[in-house]
């Protein structure tokens, strides 16, 4: 029997790996938590253990470039990523506005309840407003106010304000009794089975949702995507009918590079299930734009609650941290379980903080729930990029970022804005030292200038810094050296004159990743940072 | 200020290019506005996708690519119907009303299911008495035993501290182990047999406190002995019926005593407390039976935490005495037992490499030593690793008890725990007659 059909359940497991997919249409892309799980922490971590050539560049640490950079070693806008801050500052009103297609639900008539789903005492529904656009609302918990809705909302203004696309989310206060239940509505509860919702069960959910002074409820609203969902888009490979989608995806700096800004803003949960690609119509052309979505496992905050104190350091099921606590027989304490232990094994007592906080923090050792391959693949150059896309935040934006989230207590606020302005510093500090952190160049007149990021946001002194230049030949062979104290280089013109292209390696300091600089007689041809 | 490094070759350069420099100069100049930096131009354009991996690496990844679609197909399925939310929910819902399904497989025991009914809850009646107490069961393993059984009694009697219940139970072990008496006995000489028990039995006690309490029983079994269908082992007649007392049955009466401390912070991952447990038993054999016995036994385990709770040091002690009164005799299968894994419907005392049931004797001492700590933690969910050593042997009389005969056991373990409360554990263990492989929901003590 087993013989029988062998041969057709192999033909039928290897069509999805083989065959291109149907060039007509995008297909929808399922995913959800358990496939992510089964795929990133089991598949996956078993599959790439065999990949030769990933063996291959760990053992010659030859690491794989990011496939979208351009000739100035930067990611150019896509349906990804659109360079925002970094590129040009977003003005506050800008900032704290995030992406915003109005400002929120309209609330001058009654919100009609569409679904909605359960989860243990958490409720979250689908309603429709006023001028007839869906938003999804979800409420805190009662221990933990205002904690997963500022979450939600503050993280989705720092990923935009990096350059990912985002829905539209607002905090929200809803008047009870706005909130009406249309005909046919029906809602899953936590027996997993689908109900009908009437109006008198979601008043008795209702009573678990925690209701401010003025009896209003507290929701972050997300405003639902216009386009067509597509479903979830993958951190690994490409959608090969999307003429737009060339690279694979886990070669992209930006997708990378969300390991950086997830350790930033502490988003935790940030995976394929959290994505989405929407079809939608652009100036005349329509194409798949990829969105990140849920952002309430920011901050302190993850499952409506304060986060549990593992998360940020270890991945859903760790390998790693499990054989290191096995062969130390448990007397290895990890950094979390030292986290947890100095702080009395209990949350921020600010209800809105949750658990956020930067001791026991590392910037090199940051770890999201799933081991995507894409994020370990981020070389020196993608982290250098995503540290200088952090660092164009100033003390100012971050403020002005968070107070989106509406707290109510200024001093849970501030906590929150000091722990990201330290968080974004100590990720600079990392990145700027264990990358090149030469930028921004730029010939002016015979010189070529740049700017050392890490002089100018202060972690270096430019007094003591001072740069190793040596000139390539074509052939990529070492010629002349020189050493310079300032940021800016003569160029000899004899560089470019003998072969109409000329290199420069620069080294902030003795055997640091370089930075390679081609020049000919336009100027800069490309700029490229040691990966 | 830039430092030469190379004279000659700044030299050389510097005059025979001047000319053409000053012109490249003046073209730099016309640079000076910066290109668009973020401007899609690459290196090597346009842009190609590439394949993910080298051919040979997808060759050796195709066996995990097989699992993979299914897998993937299931999860998927499972996630869109919530089927492991509808399966909880029925679990929960029917165990709030008085029903408990179980299920499990072992290796020796083979598919086993149960149903246990909690009939005050079953009828409503717990919310206008919570103390009353009536419960049936019924458990089967494919290989290895039936039982059924009800009790009926009060957990508290008329709101005291008293309690009392009686039981009436049926069980048929289909292959119970048999390797002789005492510490020499041998492997090869191992046979099965079946073993049927019907048990009426009252209890009742007090609670001084939520950590003691005391309990006195009282027990008739019909006990009927019969050769197993086992075709692998040999039958206990191997042994002879002038050897074994017992061979043909019983019907026996008990009266016993059971005194309980009991200090753990949690019963299935203790961090810190203890146990201790004192029984003394009196059996009488009714009709033709001749058999009369004491039994005493001390039981007690102390969790020790080793600087964290994390880290356990966990020690188990044992020790067990049948003792003839006035000529009568013990029933072989009332003998003490060690060997194997303490799983449902054994009595074996855990010594894992070894056999279930593997000795018998009047007389048992056991220690169980475990190191538990944890390696890995996620939310409620924890996975402890479990280093553990077994020390135990069976014998007559005190006077017989030789240390050369203490039968050794380690080996290593890895528990799953929910909420602390134990879920599956996975353990090898390795002594003088092999090694033996466990998949088991309980552990050793």
């Amino acid at each position: 029997m087993f013989k029988k059909i062998a041969p057709y359940f192999l033909v039928l497991t290897l069509l999805p790996i083989s065959a291109p997919a149907a060039e007509s249409n995008y297909r929808k892309q399922q995913t959800v938590p358990y496939k992510d799980l089964y795929e990133q922490n089991v598949h996956s971590e078993a599959v790439n253990q065999l990949d030769l050539s990933r063996q291959a560049r760990k053992l010659f640490n030859k690491p794989l470039r990011s496939a979208n950079v351009n000739i100035f070693d930067e990611v150019a806008d896509s349906a990804f990523f659109t360079n925002r801050h970094a590129r040009s500052a977003l003005s506050k009103e800008q900032l704290v506005r995030g992406y915003a297609e109005n400002e929120g639900p309209d609330l001058s008539g009654d919100l009609t309840v569409i679904s909605g789903e359960i989860n243990g005492l958490h409720s979250s529904y689908h309603v429709k407003d006023a001028r007839g656009d869906t938003y999804l609302l979800k409420f805190d918990s009662a221990e933990s106010l205002e904690l997963s809705t500022a979450a939600e909302v503050i993280g989705s203004r720092f990923y935009y304000a990096l350059g990912y696309n985002v829905p539209q989310y607002t905090v929200a206060a809803v008047a009870a009794g706005k909130l009406k239940v249309s005909e046919g509505t029906k809602i899953k509860d936590d027996t997993g089975f689908v109900k009908a919702l009437t109006q008198d069960r979601l008043d008795e959910y209702l009573l678990f949702a925690p209701q401010s002074e003025d009896g209003s409820f507290r929701v972050s609203a997300t405003k639902i995507i216009s386009g067509e969902n597509k479903g979830f888009f993958s951190f690994t490979g490409r959608r090969k009918n999307d003429p737009d989608d060339i690279v694979n995806h886990r070669d992209r700096r930006e997708i990378r590079a969300l390991t950086v800004f997830s350790a930033w803003v502490n988003n935790t949960d940030i995976g394929e299930s959290n994505t989405l690609d929407a079809l939608v119509t652009e100036n005349g052309k329509t194409f798949l734009k990829h969105y990140l979505i849920d952002f309430n496992s920011s901050l302190g905050s993850a499952h409506r609650g304060a986060k549990p104190p593992m998360y940020g350091h270890e991945y859903t099921a760790d390998f790693g941290e499990a054989a290191k606590a096995f062969f130390t027989l448990g007397f290895w304490e990890k950094p979390w379980q030292k986290r947890w232990r100095t702080a009395d094994e209990k949350a921020s007592d600010k209800p809105a903080v949750g658990y956020f906080d930067n001791r026991e923090f590392s910037a090199a050792h940051f770890k999201v729930q799933l081991p995507y391959e894409a994020f370990k693949r981020l070389t020196r150059a993608d982290g250098f990029w995503a540290a200088k896309q952090i660092m164009a935040f100033s003390d100012d934006d971050i403020r002005v970022m968070v107070s989106a989230g509406k707290i109510s207590s200024k001093e849970s606020e501030e906590e929150i804005v000091k722990t990201l302005i330290e968080r974004r510093d100590l990720i600079g500090q990392h990145w700027f030292s264990v990358a090149n952190p030469l930028d921004d160049f730029k010939v002016e007149g015979s010189k070529l200038v740049f700017k050392d990021l890490a002089v100018q946001v202060g972690f270096e002194k430019s007094e003591t810094q001072s740069y190793e230049v040596t000139v390539l030949n074509s052939k990529g062979k070492a010629g002349q050296k020189l050493n310079v104290n300032l940021p800016e280089i003569n160029i000899d013109s004899s560089w470019i004159q003998n072969q109409n292209t000329s290199t420069l390696e620069i080294r902030s300091r003795d055997k640091a990743p370089f930075v390679r600089v081609k020049l000919d007689s336009n100027g800069i041809v490309s700029v490229k940072h040691q990966d | 200020m830039q430092n030469t490094k190379n004279k000659t070759i700044w030299a050389n350069s510097f005059f025979k290019g001047s000319i053409l420099g000053v012109m490249l100069l003046a073209s730099f100049s016309a640079f000076a506005e910066a290109p668009d930096k973020y401007a899609p131009v690459y290196e090597k354009a346009p842009l190609k996708a590439t394949a993910l991996k080298d051919p040979v690496s997808y060759l050796f990844a195709l066996p995990f690519e097989l699992i993979r679609w299914p897998m993937i197909q299931n999860l998927l399925f499972v996630e869109k119907y919530h089927l492991d939310q509808k399966m909880t929910w029925i679990y929960t819902y029917l165990k709030n009303h008085g029903i408990t399904p179980s299920a499990g497989y072992s290796p020796g025991g083979g598919v086993q299911a149960g149903l246990k009914l909690d009939l005050p809850r079953l009828t409503d009646l717990k919310s206008s008495y919570p103390d009353f107490i009536f419960d049936t069961w019924m458990n089967y393993g494919s290989s290895s035993y039936f039982q059924t059984g009800t009790e009926i009694g009060f957990e508290k009697i008329a709101g005291t501290d008293f309690f009392a219940s009686g039981l009436a139970q049926y069980e048929r072990k289909f292959r119970e182990d048999f390797y002789g008496i005492g510490p020499d006995s041998t492997r090869g000489d191992g046979v099965a047999y079946e073993i049927e028990t019907t048990t009426l039995a009252g209890k009742a006690g007090y609670e001084f406190s939520p950590s003691l309490k005391t309990t006195f029983h009282t027990k008739y079994r019909n006990v009927n002995v019969g050769e197993s269908d086992d075709k692998d082992k040999g039958q206990l007649s191997y042994f002879g019926p002038a050897r074994l007392t017992g061979y043909s049955g019983d019907r026996i009466l008990t009266f016993a005593g059971e005194l309980k401390h009991d200090t753990r912070d949690f019963i299935d991952a203790p961090t810190k407390g203890g146990y201790q447990q004192l029984y003394l038993g009196y059996d009488e054999g009714l009709g033709n039976s001749n058999a009369r016995y004491l039994t005493y036994r001390v039981d007690a385990a102390q969790y020790i935490k080793v600087g964290s709770p994390r880290r356990i040091f966990a020690l188990r002690g044992l020790m067990e005495h049948h003792d003839e009164v006035n000529g009568g005799n013990i029933p072989f299968y009332d003998l003490s037992k060690l060997g194997g894994y303490a799983a449902a419907g054994q009595q074996s005392e855990t010594l894992r490499s070894y056999a279930n049931n593997r000795f018998h004797g009047d007389s048992l001492l056991l220690f169980n030593l475990e190191y538990r700590y944890a390696i890995w933690e996620h939310k409620e969910l924890q996975l402890d690793a479990v280093p553990f050593f077994d020390v135990g042997q069976v014998f007559d009389e005190f006077s017989h008890f030789q240390m050369r005969d203490f039968k050794e056991s380690y080996g290593l373990e890895f528990r799953v725990y929910v909420a602390r409360t134990s879920l599956v554990n996975i353990s090898i263990a390795h002594g003088d007659e092999g090694t033996n492989f466990f998949v088991r929901t309980k552990k050793a003590f």
